[in-house]
């Protein structure tokens, strides 16, 4: 039941990334899984999502992929360090990693456009969070 | 702690993987493996599209959309009659010049556009559901009718990545269809572009056609010449500029264009 409503979810994300859209909503969708659930599979389930925006975009393969997999490692890093399941985390990290990923594919700097993405991997956050017992 | 070893070992053994991928770039399983992840999710992305623009489209009212499609051909004719005008005409009579011809023409289905949310944003680039394998290459202008829409930025086997005109990137040389005024057509985002680089001496005109002058190699690959990009719909001149600008649209709103045309000359 819940694998399937994620994966709902990342596959709608997936192919409103793919076909129109600037917002960074797989990696938006995955770092907010990671965060709730830290498991493992969630790894593979970042890596084939890259394979997926490679083929759409007509990117490198792999690449995608690779940044997903390097900012969750980031993330798996920290959560020894720090609490990552917190808005503040949650919005920091998004806000610089989807800057880094609005930059790296799209070759803009666009801040609004990071900042309101960040916002809404935060609501994303928090309804998953508020939602949990219902959905993890 | 079994969780934490457990991520480890799957972050390491899909890393592993990746480098092989990037290293089997240009090795036929590589390739064999995109072409299959693109054949599944071409229609699947094709259909998000549609659905996406759904709510856009919708709201267009029909008439509108008519008079703008109707004022669009005339603007067109008006180009083509322009150049007519100045080609000679025993030229003309004996190769009856169509441009583009359709012989050359590779029909091409919009099935992705980056970038874009409708109503808020325009999209810099397109993506096309045909690729390598259907003749597409690196710098082919693709078209709609007789206007340029962009270039062929990048492909794979059975999609391809065109640049529009209007991307901040596109640079291309276009010459006034009513005085040749040549000059360097710029885009600027959205449907706007700047054309630059025009001499004082020349005249530019509001409502004035911009065709490409033409930027092709001994292959073929390129720009053709005599393809409408847009209408001038500001002008400015300053006698103590060296050169002066206009402000271009383009007559076609790519949102709105289920399939586009790839110039293979």
């Amino acid at each position: 039941m819940k694998a399937g409503i994620l994966l709902l979810i990342l596959f709608v994300f997936l192919f409103l990334e793919g076909s129109v859209t600037f917002v960074p909503l797989v990696f938006d969708a995955i770092l907010v899984l990671y965060v709730l659930k830290r498991e493992a599979w969630i790894f593979t389930l970042a890596f084939f999502a890259g394979l997926m925006l490679d083929v759409v975009y007509v990117r490198q393969f792999g690449q995608t992929s690779l940044f997903f997999l390097a900012s969750l490692f980031l993330v798996f890093l920290y959560e020894r360090k720090y609490e990552i399941k917190t808005k503040e985390f949650v919005f920091l990290f998004s806000f610089l990693a989807g800057g880094a990923y609005l930059y790296y594919f799209n070759r803009t700097i666009l801040v609004t456009q990071t900042l309101l993405n960040s916002l809404a991997v935060l609501v994303l956050f928090l309804a998953l969070s508020w939602k949990r017992n219902q959905i993890f | 702690m079994r969780k934490r070893e457990s991520s480890i070992i799957t972050f390491i053994a899909l890393f592993v993987f990746i480098l092989f991928v990037f290293i089997l770039r240009d090795s036929g399983w590589s390739k064999g493996m995109r072409s299959i992840f693109e054949q599944i999710l071409s229609p699947l992305q094709s259909f998000a599209l549609s659905v996406s623009t759904l709510p856009s489209n919708l709201s267009t009212n029909k008439q509108l959309e008519k008079l703008q499609k109707e004022n669009r051909n005339l603007l067109s004719r008006q180009a083509e009659l322009e150049r007519l005008r100045q080609d000679n005409a025993a030229l003309n009579d004996q190769f009856a010049l169509v441009n583009p011809k359709p012989s050359l023409l590779i029909p091409a289905k919009i099935v992705g556009m980056p970038q874009f949310v409708p109503g808020i944003t325009y999209p810099d680039e397109i993506i096309l559901g045909i690729g390598s394998l259907d003749g597409i290459k690196e710098g082919l202008a693709v078209v709609s009718k007789d206007q340029l829409i962009g270039k062929i930025l990048r492909t794979s086997e059975h999609r391809s990545v065109a640049m529009l005109i209007s991307n901040k990137n596109s640079s291309i040389t276009v010459k006034n269809s009513a005085t040749g005024a040549l000059g360097l057509l710029k885009g600027m985002g959205g449907r706007d572009m700047i054309l630059d680089n025009v001499v004082l001496s020349e005249s530019l005109n509001i409502s004035d056609i911009i065709v490409t002058k033409g930027d092709q190699n001994e292959n073929g690959i390129g720009i053709a010449p005599d393809l409408v990009v847009g209408k001038i719909v500001s002008v400015s001149k300053k006698a103590s500029d060296l050169f002066q600008s206009a402000s271009v649209k383009s007559l076609t709103d790519v949102t709105k264009l289920p399939v586009v045309f790839v110039l293979n000359q």
